[in-house]
């Protein structure tokens, strides 16, 4: 509860804050933060769902009903954790902006609402919600044809959103006397083979919008490309884990009936879409698009391993989530901090900077090596899991998924020798400034952090993986 | 009950006043009526709720006439409230004389008396008393053409669908031998006994359909209302979108729903595919225009459809779903009016140019457009949402396949109502607008902004009050 309303009143008071409006949004973002260190502390994994909180809001049948479990910690450690960073990385912004800051934070009081609410309306209204501020973000300080480029974001994302809708409502309306919108009683819906095929289709649309899975990642790239960095950070460090999340949390407990029938279109969707985007970004000029399209290729194959439904698969999903969200807005930040002092982005304008200044460049040079998922760094435990489970579905998708280990390096170390060897294009490189060196800092304490003991993570959502498992595996064979 | 009687003779002292006073009085004296009359209506809700009343109150000889249950105290409360709003935002210098308020307030009767009918005969004085005055509302700006064309345009169309829809009482007459709606209930559930004739009560049915469906601009009679919408002025098309919005389908909810609800199975599929194909038409045609007043007429139409589905849903539902919906819609339909009157001042036309800039100007209004349009869309936490929740849920158990056209609708819907964002925030051209607000109009924004926002977080202070509709 205090994580959805302090962001949110703190949004509110940033808005009207004028100058002071970037400092106090960092504070409620902290503030925020520290709750989540409290909940961390006092956690205990195996302890289901803790924290709960729960009033009747829309109608006895549709509750305000949050809680805290291990799949949930993960998400929300992440959230408010990248939140301060990216309020950081847009400390020195010239244009006058309370609102951008008053948008990030209210971002990030929908995303916890997302990640705890445990009843189906509730999701969906956060869900929602999630959605505005960033269309804000990306259409108010975005580049280039903003308009459109939001606005096909936006409609493409709603329309997922409204399938799931639809399927929340019909599950809700077999619920005994149409009573419960809550989590529980969701899952217990008995649904026929043809039934769950359909409302599994409406959940997998939004999930899969948002991710994005393959066909339909289209408004993906161009939104990455324009949104302003902050948005785009939002976007690909916390948002697409919304959709993964939805996956794992909503989409598979709901409609185990179906699953052999959505997984392995789920998993071939995953793994073209690795192979598929790693091509296109090797490519690319900006590097801001080089970014999205290797997003869109490692969401790919987490969206794989989770869908596998096997241990290994989601907890290396999760581990990948948290260390893909963190090394995106690390990727994100370092082209912005570049393109700040280049007033360019593009890899065939830029080059030397290794030499101008050797801080970031360490900086850089690890983040890069993170999202390349090099041993000792975050990426690699969690990529290992991941093809591991995807290998045990099928030795087919998971020798062309392996392949991705070595697409992206070539893309991103291709990124890193361009813009940062060489003979140096740009004039000068102006040092760091202090809001630079901490978000840097804090993305490069969580690469080396989870790269070293990526168990820490893996234990808090042990259990959790385990219930879920055998919810999905109940329900799936009470029916069979 | 005491509340009609206040608004009649209200409005012929209003009439008065304009005769033979300074006509300043009379906006006051109408501000006045409403919230008194507002007062009489929701002591009477919880007269209702504290069970009080008897649910026939009102016996007028020889028949049942009126009925002055917890609907049609419900609906009237939301019918008064717009009108107050639309009264509050719309009168700036004065430029309503006491001849339009005092129409106004004779319709509003007429929209009451919709709301409140047990008996055909009132329904059809009801919508008489509701449109005569709004035929010359529409053309009441006497030197603009197009604001002539669409007086006589809705006068033709008016009178005409109202004709259809005598027909309809005739034939229903006809078959069941009786105009109340109690008798007609009654005798639709014997069917095939002697005496009740189910061929003519069918042939009733389907022609009172058709001139219900005029009066809500439904497919397929909506041709007339984007023209209409457009070519009246400010005031008139938003008291048209709300006010006379809300009394037709308040009547229609009572007409099919206890009246004719038992032959459900004759008249249910009809009924929806046209608010399928209402949906579908409004919207697409919304994305084409030019003019946003004209995109707001199309997505109107929309509404309608929308609003059609509570008349398909459960009873008990579809009536919490559709006040819900017609409170929002309502709200968020008079500030987005508001906002267009106030930018398109001066201009030729309602182009969504007209927007330009706003957001630079004026960050309370902008507040207010995002959160009024965003209710429009469905967005959650806005009213809108609230209420199409409601009318999803009621009807996915009969109607799956109209659940899906309807969201699909609302896809479509956020591309014409998002592209005033265009023009208002994310475009740096236009002067934009710079126009004092008075202390009046805010307070009245400042309401219908609280009833988007209060019904959209918390529905329940509206379904809370649970008393089953009698």
């Amino acid at each position: 509860m205090e994580l959805i309303l302090i962001p949110i009143i703190t949004a509110l008071i940033s808005a009207w804050a004028g100058k002071w409006s970037r400092r106090a949004a960092l504070l409620g973002s902290l503030i925020t933060g520290l709750f989540i260190l409290y909940f961390f502390q006092n956690f205990n994994p195996a302890g289901g769902l803790q924290w709960q909180w729960d009033k009747a809001w829309f109608s006895s049948a549709i509750h305000f009903h949050t809680g805290i479990d291990g799949i949930s910690m993960i998400m929300l450690i992440l959230t408010n954790v990248l939140t301060p960073v990216i309020l950081l990385s847009a400390f020195n912004k010239k244009e006058d902006t309370p609102l951008l800051f008053a948008l990030i934070v209210g971002m990030q009081g929908a995303l916890n609402g997302v990640f705890v609410a445990r009843d189906g309306l509730m999701f969906y209204i956060f869900w929602e919600l999630a959605l505005i501020p960033v269309y804000f973000i990306a259409g108010l300080w975005g580049e280039g044809n903003r308009f459109k480029t939001t606005l096909r974001f936006f409609i493409c994302t709603f329309i997922g959103s409204l399938a799931m809708l639809a399927s929340l409502i019909y599950l809700f309306s077999k619920t005994p006397d149409a009573s419960s919108f809550s989590y529980e009683a969701l899952v217990a819906v008995k649904l026929s083979a043809n039934e769950a095929l359909w409302v599994g289709l409406g959940l997998l649309l939004a999930f899969a919008v948002k991710i994005p899975l393959m066909p339909l990642h289209g408004w993906q790239p161009s939104t990455y490309t324009e949104a302003p960095a902050a948005g785009t950070m939002l976007l690909s460090g916390i948002m697409l884990k919304m959709g993964l999340y939805g996956l794992l949390r909503w989409f598979m407990p709901m409609v185990p009936e179906a699953l052999p029938t959505f997984v392995p279109v789920i998993v071939a969707a995953g793994i073209t879409g690795v192979i598929f985007a790693a091509l296109i970004a090797i490519r690319q000029n900006d590097m801001k698009r080089i970014v999205a399209y290797s997003s869109l290729s490692h969401v790919g194959l987490i969206a794989a391993g989770i869908a596998v439904a096997g241990e290994t698969g989601i907890q290396g999903g999760l581990l990948q989530m948290f260390s893909h969200g963190v090394n995106a807005v690390g990727l994100f930040l370092a082209i912005d901090i570049i393109e700040r002092r280049n007033n360019t982005r593009l890899l065939d304008s830029l080059g030397g900077m290794a030499g101008q200044s050797r801080a970031f460049a360490v900086f850089f040079l690890i983040i890069v090596l993170g999202a390349t998922a090099v041993p000792f760094t975050n990426g690699f435990p969690g990529e290992l899991l991941l093809l591991k489970s995807v290998f045990g579905f099928h030795p087919f998708w998971g020798i062309l998924a392996g392949i991705t280990v070595i697409l992206c390096a070539v893309y991103m170390l291709r990124m890193y020798q361009f813009s940062m060897f060489g003979e140096p294009k740009g004039t000068s490189f102006p040092a760091l400034q202090w809001h630079e060196w901490t978000a840097l800092s804090v993305i490069l304490i969580m690469i080396l952090f989870f790269g070293l003991f990526p168990q820490k993570m893996l234990d808090i959502s042990a259990p959790e993986v385990k219930n879920l498992l055998l919810l999905i595996k109940n329900t799936g064979e009470a029916m069979s | 009950m005491t509340s009609l009687l206040i608004l009649f003779l209200g409005a012929i002292l209003v009439l008065y006043f304009g005769i033979h006073k300074p006509e300043k009085k009379s906006l006051g004296i109408t501000v006045l009526l409403l919230i008194s009359a507002l007062s009489f209506l929701v002591k009477d809700w919880f007269a209702f709720i504290s069970k009080n009343l008897p649910a026939w109150q009102i016996k007028l000889v020889p028949a049942n006439m009126l009925i002055w249950d917890s609907t049609a105290i419900a609906f009237s409360i939301v019918i008064v409230l717009s009108l107050l709003l639309v009264i509050g935002l719309f009168s700036r210098n004065n430029n309503m004389g006491a001849d339009l308020l005092g129409l106004m307030l004779f319709s509003v009767c007429g929209g009451m008396l919709m709301t409140s009918f047990s008996n055909l005969i009132m329904l059809f004085l009801g919508i008489e008393c509701l449109s005569i005055p709004l035929y010359v509302l529409a053309g009441s700006k006497k030197s603009d053409l197009a604001s002539n064309e669409s007086a006589v345009k809705y006068f033709l169309m008016g009178a005409f669908s109202t004709a259809i829809f005598l027909m309809g009482c005739a034939f229903i007459y006809g078959g069941s031998g009786s105009i109340e709606l109690e008798s007609i209930s009654r005798s639709l559930a014997m069917l095939g006994h002697i005496g009740v004739k189910s061929n003519l009560i069918f042939a009733g049915i389907i022609l009172l359909m058709a001139g219900m469906l005029f009066k809500v601009s439904a497919f397929p009679f909506h041709f007339w209302s984007p023209d209409v919408y457009d070519g009246s002025p400010n005031r008139t098309t938003v008291f048209m979108a709300t006010v006379v919005k809300i009394a037709a389908f308040a009547a229609f909810f009572r007409l099919f729903n206890y009246a004719l609800s038992d032959v459900k199975n004759w008249w249910g599929m009809t009924l929806a595919i046209s608010a399928a194909a209402t949906i579908l038409f409004g919207n697409i045609a919304a994305i084409r225009q030019t003019s946003f007043k004209r995109t707001l007429a199309y997505s109107s139409v929309a509404h309608a459809g929308y609003m059609l589905m509570a008349i398909l849903a459960v009873p008990v539902d579809g009536f919490w779903a559709l006040l819900v919906y017609l409170l929002a819609y309502a709200s968020s339909a008079v500030i987005v009016f508001y906002i267009l009157d106030r930018t398109s001042d001066g201009k030729p036309d309602f182009s969504f140019d007209n927007f330009n800039g706003l957001g630079k100007n004026n960050k309370w209004l902008s507040l207010l457009l995002i959160v009024s349009l965003f209710s429009m869309a469905g967005i959650p936490l806005t009213a809108g949402f609230a209420g199409k929740y409601g009318l999803f849920s009621g009807i996915i158990a009969s109607y799956p396949w109209l659940l899906v056209i309807a969201l699909a609708g609302s896809a479509i819907s956020i591309a014409y109502y998002f592209r005033v964002f265009k023009n208002a925030f994310f475009s740096n051209q236009g002067a934009g607008f710079k126009q004092e607000i008075g202390l009046t109009e805010i307070i009245f924004l400042f309401l219908a902004l609280m009833l988007t926002l209060l019904v959209g977080c918390w529905p329940a202070v509206i379904t809370s009050l649970q008393i089953i509709p009698a």
